[in-house]
């Protein structure tokens, strides 16, 4: 299996391209100049393929401090006439709307292509908002692939449609796009890249309110052109024929068409419809002229449908609509919902095959994500409950976007509130105002840099007083180990939290490595003492890199795992490493003794510390300092 | 029209690789169309995964609804028990790697084996069981579990025309960081090979070849 970067020789061939990588290879095809982004599920692997083959093009591709920056930067780029790309989650461009908003003001110059990834069903995310809203907004035109496989032309025909037009897009993605792999026929890659350009300094670009106006005016013009060119746009397309008509927006029409076809349905029409917002007016007009009633079938918010509404009265014609009240709401689409829709609006029996009802369903345990064996957040939580159910602490623990966002589920029960990224230290700074609990704040080095300073600034500033423990795991590891500024990355300027919390004015600021629970307790008591106190904000910096990173480095360097064993003779069956300690590698024996997983035990000793008894030892003795040089 | 595989187990077990080489040695031995849409981020810490891999001459959406796939490869009991409802209803098959992850849950109570079995038994037409996990783990690489599955599926892909074992096994010498983990790979690729080829009778064969020619 190939890498993405063996593929830059390569043309005219179908490979299995992740749906990110079509988009990233589109942008590549398209001569994209600069793409940055802040990584997030399921969006990052778009900058992680430019990233990989950066330097054999000679583009720019950064990982940017958060999406604002990461627009910014690109937004920069395009009104140089350079094109460029910046990719985010949904819930990112919530980060980067003022610019976004304001882009479509100004227009831009060469080629500029927005991508969000939403997560319908919100399998990694805290909402499943539909961000094809943004662009009804902020006049910005919306784009879906239809298909997976056409996803890596589309992103390519976008550029030229925003180089074109001098105005950026936006082209929604979701889940089942990018994290789906599909053959992908490859084109060519451009021989050079534009990556320099020329800013041509207008009053256009400087939005005081004067200036502001004339945007406007110049920003419909834009707008109205490209309402009339969607008209021909080649990613749509109409099917069929018959007496009543589908729109299928985006990935929907993958579903509807596979139903049609399964089931052999006629007297129909499909519209696959590529661009969502403008609509093609023409194009819908002319089918609904010939119907007596449309279903709009669309992931999520009923954007497409709102519009066709809008169409059908303004046209006067005189067509039922049927939309979300066939296909439901909330959560992504599936063959079952297209089937269940169809067979209702076309009248005709199509068989689902749901789950045969007389069947039993056996109850099974939950299996919630946790956190991986040899995470470093595992022993940081245990202590910092262990400190907590000691003390008799009341406690509430405001908590944030990442892996130790896991620490809401049991045994921890840690993250009481989780809205959004930097939200621990916000809402922090909220309840030192309104509780006399204790506020411990939970917060990871990436999150920090990207949302955190800025309520860490108001805690000082505003004298709250809450406790920050921000987690260092030197990355940011939950969407796939991308460099935060917290990492070591040559020709980077690693920037230690540490430094960053002094210098905006905390006055308690430690290091600790988490694996120590004693100095863990020790810490978060004096800090907690020194916010009684003084009422102010105390930081605890908590230091050890990603096991997942650490391992991977070790076992590279052909270093022996130490895997652990329970000395059954010293083990009391008190449960706690597999109860309370919870590391997933640590199994009860029928007797209630401890036993260690030898196919999960990574090795990294943490439940030494744990137990009561010291029955937890290496199974071979091996050197800590050795081990020590990966973990930090 | 498309053949259905439903890939389950828990994160980190090698799910999504063990989708991908199915994809690249359907892509690299035939002209069917292949689409696997895979589960990333939050889910993969140690959380309950399924994958769907779909394989036809045209292919659409990229997941399978419940009740429509046609073979499940899991690589864990108790998921394998979860996804059994994503089975078509006795027209299926599962191959499950005889392991049990216990979920880190305080105090949780683990189902019987037996009993999971039984559950999926309810709902295929046929099960089949490994000892891939086992295998792996007796020859130093756990991970290696998830070869054996591949090496199964690779015989049944072989014998409906999708897939050639040659492609399957040039895919598997490429996997690995280190030649120990590729031998150790390419050991178990050949037990879940060998395997189906004691196991996979003619019926099984026939009624998966239906769905592919619908």
């Amino acid at each position: 299996m190939g890498r993405f970067k063996d593929l830059l020789k390569v043309s005219n061939t179908k490979v299995l391209l992740l749906g990110n990588e079509a988009i990233a290879r589109g942008a590549i095809e398209a001569g994209v100049g600069v793409a940055t982004a802040y990584p997030g599920t399921p969006s990052s692997e778009i900058v992680e393929s430019l990233m990989e083959v950066k330097d054999e093009l000679g583009i720019y591709v950064e990982w940017s401090v958060n999406e604002k920056v990461a627009f910014e930067i690109a937004y920069a780029a395009a009104i140089s006439g350079v094109r460029s790309l910046v990719a985010m989650k949904h819930v990112g461009l919530n980060v980067a709307a003022d610019p976004f908003m304001s882009s479509a003001y100004t227009g831009v110059e060469e080629g500029f292509v927005v991508v969000s990834a939403d997560d319908p069903s919100m399998w990694s995310s805290q909402n499943e908002q539909d961000n094809r809203i943004y662009g009804v907004h902020g006049y910005i035109p919306v784009f879906e692939t239809a298909v997976v496989s056409e996803v890596k032309d589309l992103t390519k025909y976008l550029f030229d449609f925003s180089s074109k037009h001098k105005h950026p897009v936006l082209l929604r993605s979701t889940t089942r796009i990018s994290h789906t792999r599909a053959p992908i026929l490859l084109g060519e890659v451009p021989k050079k890249f534009k990556t320099k350009g020329v800013f041509k300094k207008d009053p256009k670009y400087v939005l005081t309110p004067a200036n502001a106006r004339r945007d406007k005016l110049a920003m419909l013009e834009r707008f109205s052109r490209i309402r009339r060119e969607v008209e021909k746009f080649p990613f749509n397309n109409v099917e069929g024929s018959g007496s009543k008509a589908v729109i299928a927006s985006g990935i929907a029409y993958s579903y509807v068409k596979e139903v049609i076809e399964e089931n052999n349905l006629k007297d129909v029409i499909t519209v696959k419809l590529t661009t969502i917002y403008p609509l093609p007016h023409g194009t819908i007009v002319n089918v609904l002229r010939d119907v007596k009633e449309v279903l709009v079938i669309e992931e999520l918010e009923p954007v497409v449908e709102y519009q066709v509404k809008d169409l059908i009265v303004s046209e006067g014609l005189s067509v039922k609509v049927h939309g979300k009240d066939f296909t439901g709401l909330p959560y992504e689409l599936n063959l079952n919902r297209i089937r269940e829709s169809l067979s209702k609006f076309l009248n005709v029996e199509i068989r689902t095959r749901k789950d045969v009802p007389e069947l039993r369903l056996l109850e099974l345990p939950a299996r919630p994500p946790t956190f991986c064996p040899g995470c470093p957040y595992r022993p940081l939580f245990y202590a910092i409950k262990m400190f907590i159910v000691s003390k008799k602490l009341r406690v509430v623990t405001p908590g944030d976007i990442g892996c130790y966002a896991l620490a809401s589920n049991e045994p921890f029960k840690l993250q009481d509130v989780v809205i959004e990224m930097g939200g621990s230290l916000g809402v922090g700074n909220g309840f030192s105002k309104v509780l006399d609990d204790v506020v411990i704040s939970f917060i990871g080095d990436s999150t920090f840099f990207h949302a955190g300073v800025p309520p860490l600034i108001n805690a000082v500033y505003n004298r709250s007083r809450l406790v920050a423990v921000i987690l260092d795991n030197e990355v940011t590891a939950m969407t796939g180990h991308q460099p935060s500024p917290a990492s070591k990355v040559p020709e980077k300027r690693r920037i230690l939290i540490e430094d960053v919390a002094r210098g905006i004015g905390v006055r308690f600021v430690k290091v600790v490595d988490p694996f120590r629970i004693d100095v863990v307790k020790k810490v978060l008591d004096e800090a907690i003492e020194f916010t009684r106190k003084e009422n102010e904000p105390a930081v605890i910096v908590v230091r050890r890199r990603c096991a997942l990173e650490a391992f991977r480095e070790m076992r590279r360097a052909g270093i022996e795992i130490p895997i652990h064993v329970v000395d059954k003779d010293k083990c009391v069956a008190c449960g706690i490493c597999y109860n309370w300690f919870g590391c997933p590698a640590i199994i009860p024996l029928p007797d209630g003794k401890a036993s260690i997983d030898p196919g999960l035990c990574i090795g990294c000793g943490a439940c030494v510390n744990v137990c009561p008894v010291k029955a937890i030892r290496p199974a071979k003795p091996y050197k800590a300092e050795e081990l020590n040089k990966y973990w930090f | 029209m498309t053949l259905n595989i439903i890939v389950v187990g828990v994160g980190g077990q090698g799910i999504l690789s063990l989708a991908r080489v199915i994809g690249e040695a359907v892509l690299g031995s035939s002209d069917f169309n292949v689409s696997i849409a895979e589960t990333h981020g939050l889910s993969q810490r140690g959380g309950s995964v399924i994958t769907h891999v779909r394989i036809g001459k045209g292919v659409f959406a990229p997941t399978i609804a419940e009740g429509d796939a046609d073979i499940m490869l899991a690589l864990e009991l108790i998921e394998a028990s979860r996804y059994a409802p994503y089975l078509r209803h006795k027209e299926s098959i599962a191959v499950i790697d005889d392991r049990l992850i216990r979920p880190s849950i305080p105090k949780v109570r683990l189902p019987n084996g037996d009993e999971l079995i039984k559950h999926i038994q309810e709902r295929a037409y046929k099960v089949f069981i490994i000892k891939g996990f086992k295998e792996a783990l007796k020859r130093g690489s756990p991970l290696s579990a998830n070869m054996a599955l591949f090496g199964f599926i690779t015989l049944i892909l072989e014998k409906l025309g999708v897939v050639k074992s040659e492609v399957s096994s040039k895919i598997v010498s490429t996997l690995g960081r280190s030649e120990r983990v590729i031998k150790v790979n390419k050991e178990l690729y050949t037990i879940g090979y060998e395997e189906a080829t004691k196991l996979v009778g003619n019926d099984v064969l026939s009624l998966l070849k239906k769905r592919l020619l619908i």
